[in-house]
């Protein structure tokens, strides 16, 4: 509990510290006086985040922050500004964003209305849904038949939170993170691991033997990602969104989407028509 | 029962390389009263801490009540109810009151019901002269109250043999008598007892022998009046020179 | 653009029946692993001071090896690493009836055990050797006289640090939910996740955990007054 305690009461200290401060200053304000773009990423979520095996903080959402994001900031400030990256996870990263410590949050956040509460989502950058992953040849083909089964779902996320509501009867076993959840699939102390079907393509695409599993079923939620700022910062969300905009509206987006989903990309995952579309309708297009 | 209590058969003992009993052989006869002295680490305490195997030897044999002590697969627990032992710290149970103290062994080694276990504490209690303390626990009694205690308690197993390892010394002067006192009249009863003390006093009222050791051997023994009177070693005369001027 | 608190997260909606099944959870996973764990510690500590030195020994590799390996791998290894052993019908039924949590409560079972054993052999030895001496002398056999007498007045010796060790069973128990055992810390994350309100959803498990220390050691206190021995362990300003 003492870890407990101690990141409640840094939280708790920076919220009311950064309080008076982020009342003033808009983020644009402090990068501009700084110079910096502090960003809350993660380290183990490949191939959007992580630290590769030379040791770089890489991926797409630290591309798409690189390449789209930061030349629209840096327009709006009128200076070259630099990039700095802190671990967030999901339970510290709205209160990092809240309390000042970041100013953006990219990673692989899903932008639900609950958070859209707390904090402001940019444009969408990335589109998945739920899916399943069971050994092949298992039964299970889609969230219609978990019911009696033991499923799998990584601790916090939005898809647990469907599960629990549309098949109760499903016996969930949540776990903090993928390997833990992974490892009770090979062993069989759960029938099926969902997640979202990017995460599940990637933990495939790694796996000792891709092709004893399976990712089934079609999306059950959207997870929509976007990329969270505080919340009521218009013109700061404005040069965010810029900066993505430009990147679908140039290509240069999908050159990315390319280098890391891409046939020879870090996880194969072929965008579909349809979420193409999905992603090009935010811009009207 | 007549004959011998005891008997140490060519005793040898080490601690590692420590040689503290050297061939020893004594005998002490039922209803004996027995006092060890010597010189601080001569194996006095090792002598008769052997004799309820608290301590192992590696040669020679003791007979106890005409069992010896060295065969194998020897019933300890009923040899010991037969040899009661008091220590220098007293060694009650904290946790427990002065009559549970007392109580514990009948009840729980001999089997004895609560009823009668009870009815001999107090009685015992009455002859060590403290029965108004049967519900106290040791730490509120002074140390002669304690060691009384611990002398009833080892009688509660009726046992036919009393061994006494320096019961006094770690007394205030005020209390020595008071255990001293429950010694005799112990004494006085025909108990055969081997008292490891350098009350003098009590070895010239009380004891029939009076044995000297140095360095793990026997060197004198003899009847507390030709013992004081006339000791026949140089070593012996030297460590009574010493402990007799104080 | 500041935090925006909203403390009915914690009332409305699942929030405080999560929280309250999550602390359901954490107290009968840490009760159960307390027991397990006090009689894995006495018996540990206790051979861990007897002259037979197989006994001896096997209680110390118990204890060196247990406690020396972090508990989360104590739960990964119970959860994923013993089940296969048996048959495969067996490790159905067993992880369709709460293997998770049975994997918890013996992970923190037997650390805490080894951890306790350290305390309990550092009561037992702090009572002087005499005192086993005069039990045997009496007659008693080895096993009474730890029983009736060695064990008796250690534990009440060692009430403080096992206090301590209690206290950390019931904090190490969040790791459970490394196996998705929903226990308090898990619940609380949940709530998280259903509300995004972090620093509310941290309080509550904050003060939720601190509650339950402060009775235990409240508890543990009384028991040490309740059973203190007289005249030997003075208490001052007690009662
Ligand atoms: N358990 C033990 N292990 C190793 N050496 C020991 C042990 N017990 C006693 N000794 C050593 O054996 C020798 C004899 O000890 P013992 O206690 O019998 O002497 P003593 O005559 O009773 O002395 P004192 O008058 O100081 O009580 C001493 O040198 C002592 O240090
Ligand atoms: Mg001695």
């Amino acid at each position: 509990m003492k870890r407990w305690v101690t990141m409640f009461l840094m939280l708790a200290v920076a919220a009311a510290v950064a309080l008076p401060a982020a009342a003033q200053e808009g983020t644009l304000d402090k990068i501009k006086r700084t110079g910096v773009l502090t960003i809350g990423t993660r380290t183990g979520s490949p191939p959007f985040a992580y630290i590769d095996k030379s040791n770089n903080w890489v991926g797409f959402t630290i591309d798409l922050v690189e390449q789209l994001v930061k030349p629209a900031v840096e327009k709006e400030v009128g200076k070259a500004i630099k990039i700095e990256k802190k671990e967030s996870t999901p339970p510290t990263r709205i209160p990092l964003l809240t309390s000042n410590a970041v100013d953006l949050i990219a990673g692989t956040m899903t932008d639900t209305p609950q958070r859209r509460e707390s904090v402001d989502f940019s444009l969408t950058f990335f589109y998945t849904g739920a899916q399943f992953m069971v050994k092949k040849g298992s039964p299970i083909k889609s969230i219609n038949d978990i019911g009696g089964k033991r499923v799998a779902a990584q601790q916090g996320s939005t898809n647990a939170k469907i599960i629990r509501e549309k098949v109760p009867t499903a016996q969930l076993r949540e776990f903090p993170d993928q390997p833990a959840a992974f490892q009770a699939l090979v062993q069989g102390q759960v029938d099926a691991y969902t997640n979202d079907g990017i995460q599940l393509y990637g933990l495939k695409a790694k796996s000792p033997k891709p092709d004893d599993w399976d990712v089934v079923g079609d999306f059950y939620s959207e997870e929509p990602y976007g990329m969270a700022m505080r919340k009521g910062d218009a013109k700061f969300k404005a040069a965010v969104d810029a900066g993505l905009k430009n990147g679908f509206e140039s290509g240069k987006y999908f050159d990315l989407y390319e280098k890391w989903f891409g046939a020879k990309g870090e996880v194969p995952y072929p965008m579909t028509p349809q979420v193409k579309a999905y992603l090009m309708k935010q811009i009207g297009k | 029962m007549n004959g011998q209590a005891i008997e140490f058969k060519r005793v040898n003992k080490w601690f590692g390389k420590l040689h503290v009993l050297r061939d020893i052989d004594l005998s002490i006869a039922s209803g004996e009263v027995v006092v060890v002295c010597g010189p601080s680490g001569s194996g006095k305490s090792t002598l008769i801490r052997c004799v309820n195997v608290l301590e192992r030897i590696q040669q020679g044999d003791i007979v106890v009540l005409g069992q010896s002590v060295t065969v194998p697969g020897l019933n300890l627990a009923k040899l010991r109810t037969r040899v009661g032992m008091v220590f220098q710290q007293f060694n009650l149970f904290a946790h427990m009151t002065v009559l549970q103290n007392i109580m514990l062994a009948p009840m729980r080694v001999k089997r004895v019901s609560r009823d009668e276990a009870e009815r001999t504490a107090r009685a015992l209690l009455e002859r060590v002269g403290i029965p108004h303390r049967a519900d106290s626990y040791p730490a509120n009694l002074s140390g002669g109250q304690q060691q009384r205690v611990a002398i009833a308690r080892a009688l509660a197993m009726q046992p036919d043999v009393m061994l006494f390892d320096e019961p006094t010394s770690a007394l205030d002067p005020e209390m020595i008598n008071e255990v001293l006192e429950v010694m005799t009249d112990l004494a006085r009863d025909g108990m055969t007892m081997m008292c490891v003390t350098h009350e003098m006093g009590f070895a010239r009222r009380v004891a029939h022998r009076v044995i000297f050791m140095d360095e793990g051997q026997v060197i004198e023994q003899s009847e507390p009046e030709a013992f004081f009177a006339a000791p026949k070693s140089d070593r012996t005369k030297q460590f009574l020179s010493k402990i007799l001027s104080h | 653009m500041q935090y925006q608190f909203k403390w009915s997260v914690l009332w409305s909606g699942q929030s405080a029946g999560w929280l309250l099944q999550g602390l359901i959870t954490t107290l009968e996973l840490s009760a159960l692993a307390w027991i397990l764990a006090v009689c894995l510690g006495i018996l540990a500590g206790a051979l861990r001071t007897v002259t037979f030195a197989p006994l001896r020994a096997a209680a110390v590799f118990y204890v060196e090896f247990f406690r020396n390996v972090p508990l989360l791998v104590w739960m990964f290894f119970w959860y994923f690493g013993v089940p296969p052993l048996l048959p495969r019908v067996v490790q159905d039924w067993l992880f369709n009836h709460g293997a998770e949590f049975w994997a918890a409560v013996i992970a923190l079972g037997v650390y805490t055990g080894a951890r306790m054993s350290e305390v309990i052999r550092a009561g037992i030895l702090s009572i002087p050797r005499t005192q086993f001496e005069a039990s045997l002398a009496m007659g008693l056999t080895v096993g009474q006289a730890y029983r009736l007498i060695i064990l008796p007045i250690a534990l009440r010796l060692i009430v403080p640090p096992m206090t301590n060790e209690s206290l950390n069973l019931l904090k190490n128990s969040s790791v459970a939910l490394t196996i998705s055992v929903a226990e308090l810390t898990f619940q609380t994350r949940q709530v998280e996740t259903y509300t995004a309100k972090a620093i509310e959803a941290l309080t509550a498990g904050t003060l939720i955990y601190l509650v339950l220390c402060l009775g235990i050691a409240t508890v543990m206190s009384r028991l040490e007054r309740r059973f203190a021995i007289p005249g030997l362990i003075a208490r001052v300003g007690a009662g």
